[in-house]
């Protein structure tokens, strides 16, 4: 229980500093809030696994000494958040969104916590089923976080020794499951993992839904959760405590910051991803480049990297100086690379599986690709979206194509490596392509804000009936 | 559908919105039935028997030691590569090597699938029986050089 109580520090760490970042848009009330727990997820998670792997590798991993590193972050941000927010709250022209609520709009909220509360049943029976996860779950990732919480065992965690147990991917998602362990006593209570796993999974759909209720109001969210909930393949590896649903929350978030715009914020979330899995730090390099190549992106790019260069810097510090073994992709030598990279019937095979793969991703009547097609054309498509949402769509464009290459140069069976990963490999992206997806649709109404609105009616003269209040 | 759609959205939105949430709903609601089958079935890797089952070793073992890997099924087979990893996680944070991969002097767990001579099968590897735990688990001592 206290293992779970604990999660509040880190919630409570990336509460204080995204509001003090001021990354997120000054308007939008209850839009905002949404789109900040679930940022406040992937900040608090990141940055307090990041300070226990630094205190366990100082032997200082005990509950008081986490404690009170992880209080004195909140108390940091706090004091930012004291000094910013006086000349921000000035600069707040108004805390409601703009968006109305319409019938329309609170039906589909319903419809979205009705598929919520699903989901969130789908997610406990699946944990039900395997209560330590799937094999990679508790082979990899609880296994590694086992050794991180040991009192003076977490060189276990990056021993060469364990070569199946992949002693090179990076800890983020071990380091919180530990963290928790140590707060309960270190009693490797198989609910902390799944119970991660599950926040991890509902912090990813308040950053899809809230970030489409500040950009389209509250129908747009709905629609969007319900669009990744149809992604039924995502919501049964919540609770499989696979480290592709944190990975998928990076993502999500990072292009939502980037989309926002906040490239600063942005920049840290991507590299947070690389502290998490080795696709996160191919995903932070391919949005760097997608940023660098487009017109719209240049902009952000300065920002972004400032936000990715600590964390990037701690990646290269963790694969050259803690944990230095070789990925079994680089093993074999750059010849034989450049020969699987050129073999045509081998693209052939991870082609045709890419399809397969991808049409699995949810039931053929319900495919989050098909759903989010369609409020695509309903809607219809902002004029300025592509020339917005470019990078991010190219970012998409070449992580797909470093996925393809790197099933290619691992040098297991194609068809085994293919079975056991390009499922995992697409979920990693899907929330993040959905919501950049729906980013692009022109919003249902044009948002009226309330003072312009007030304004309107006073000029005109007559008394006009307000939009109900949420 | 018809004041509903007039007053608040265009018809296509309306009927667009109305489909993504009830499919969405019949989807999850297809994947929460074959999620409780799972669920009966109950967990494929049966890890927390493995736990259960190695627990008695724990006492043995102090919580950072490197500890030595016997068994009568391969680990390059799937199923000796599972029995080889559920043990792995059951004692972390133990490390648990091949036996090989531990110093003359250092324990080695004897994980079984069947009973047999435990203290020949671990001879046979250079190691002395030092407990017997039940249910296929041994304790053995690797010969000092």
């Amino acid at each position: 229980m206290i293992a779970l109580l604990s999660l509040v520090f880190p919630l409570a760490i990336g509460w204080v500093w995204v509001e003090a970042s001021a990354a997120l848009p000054p308007r939008g009330g209850w839009a905002v809030r949404i789109l900040q727990a679930g940022l406040a997820a992937a900040v608090g998670f990141g940055v307090s696994s990041l300070v226990f792997l630094l205190l366990a590798m100082a032997g200082l991993a005990k509950a008081p000494v986490l404690a009170a590193c992880e209080l004195a972050l909140i108390a940091g941000g706090a004091v930012c958040l004291r000094r910013a927010g006086a000349a921000r709250r000035a600069s707040r022209p108004a805390g409601e969104s703009p968006y109305r609520w319409t019938l329309a709009g609170r039906l589909l909220v319903v419809a979205l916590c009705v598929c919520s509360l699903l989901a969130a049943g789908i997610v406990v029976r699946t944990v039900a089923a395997a209560p330590h996860g799937k094999w990679d779950a508790w082979a990899i990732w609880n296994l590694r976080a086992r050794y991180l919480a040991g009192d003076g065992a977490w060189q276990h965690g990056v021993s060469p020794l364990l070569a199946q147990s992949h002693p090179e991917y990076p800890l983020g998602t071990s380091s919180l499951i530990a963290r928790a362990w140590v707060y309960g006593g270190r009693d490797f209570s198989p609910v902390v993992p799944a119970a991660i796993g599950g926040l991890y999974g509902l912090a990813t759909l308040l950053v899809v839904t809230g970030a489409l209720a500040v950009f389209g109001g509250p129908l747009l969210a709905a629609l969007g959760g319900c669009v990744l909930l149809s992604a039924t393949g995502w919501v049964a590896a919540i609770g499989t405590q696979y480290a592709d649903v944190p990975l998928a929350l990076y993502f999500t978030s990072a292009v939502v910051l980037l989309a926002a715009p906040s490239p600063l914020l942005a920049g840290v979330l991507a590299g947070l991803a690389a502290t998490v899995k080795n696709e996160g730090l191919a995903f932070a390099l391919v949005l760097l480049l997608a940023l660098a190549v487009t017109r719209a992106g240049r902009k952000s790019l300065i920002r972004y990297c400032l936000g990715l260069a600590p964390l990037l810097a701690w990646t290269l510090v963790f694969k050259l100086a803690i944990a230095p073994a070789a990925d079994p992709a680089f093993r074999q030598g750059l010849g034989a690379m450049l020969r699987e990279l050129a073999d045509p019937s081998a693209w052939g095979v991870v082609l045709g599986n890419l399809a397969g793969q991808t049409w699995a991703l949810g039931p053929w009547y319900a495919h989050p690709l098909v759903l989010a097609a369609a409020v695509l054309l309903a809607f219809g498509v902002r004029e300025r979206a592509r020339e917005e949402l470019l990078s991010l769509w190219l970012a998409f464009g070449l992580m797909l194509a470093v996925y393809l290459a790197v099933i290619l140069l691992l040098p297991a069976d194609l068809n085994w490596q293919i079975e056991t990963s390009m499922d995992r490999l697409l979920l990693q992206i899907l929330p993040a392509a959905l919501v950049s997806a729906l980013l692009a649709v022109q919003p249902p109404a044009r948002p009226v804000p309330k003072s312009e609105e007030q304004a309107a009616a006073r000029a005109s003269g007559k008394r006009r009936r307000l939009p109900p209040r949420p | 559908m018809g004041n509903f759609a007039q007053d608040v959205m265009p018809n296509r939105i309306a009927a667009v919105s109305t489909a993504v949430a009830v499919l969405t709903a019949a989807a999850l609601l297809n994947l929460f039935d074959r999620a409780g089958e799972q669920a009966r079935q109950g967990d494929p890797y049966a890890i927390q028997r493995q736990i259960d089952r190695l627990r008695p070793v724990l006492q043995e073992l102090p919580p950072s030691a490197r500890v030595g890997y016997l068994s009568d099924l391969d680990t390059a087979d799937t199923r000796g590569l599972l029995a080889f990893d559920a043990a792995r996680y059951a004692l972390a944070p133990r490390l648990l090597v091949p036996a090989a991969g531990v110093d003359p002097g250092g324990r080695v767990l004897g994980n079984f699938s069947a009973p047999r001579d435990f203290s020949e099968a671990g001879a046979r590897a250079g190691l002395t029986l030092q407990k017997d735990f039940g249910n296929g688990v041994v304790l053995y001592r690797k010969a000092a050089r």
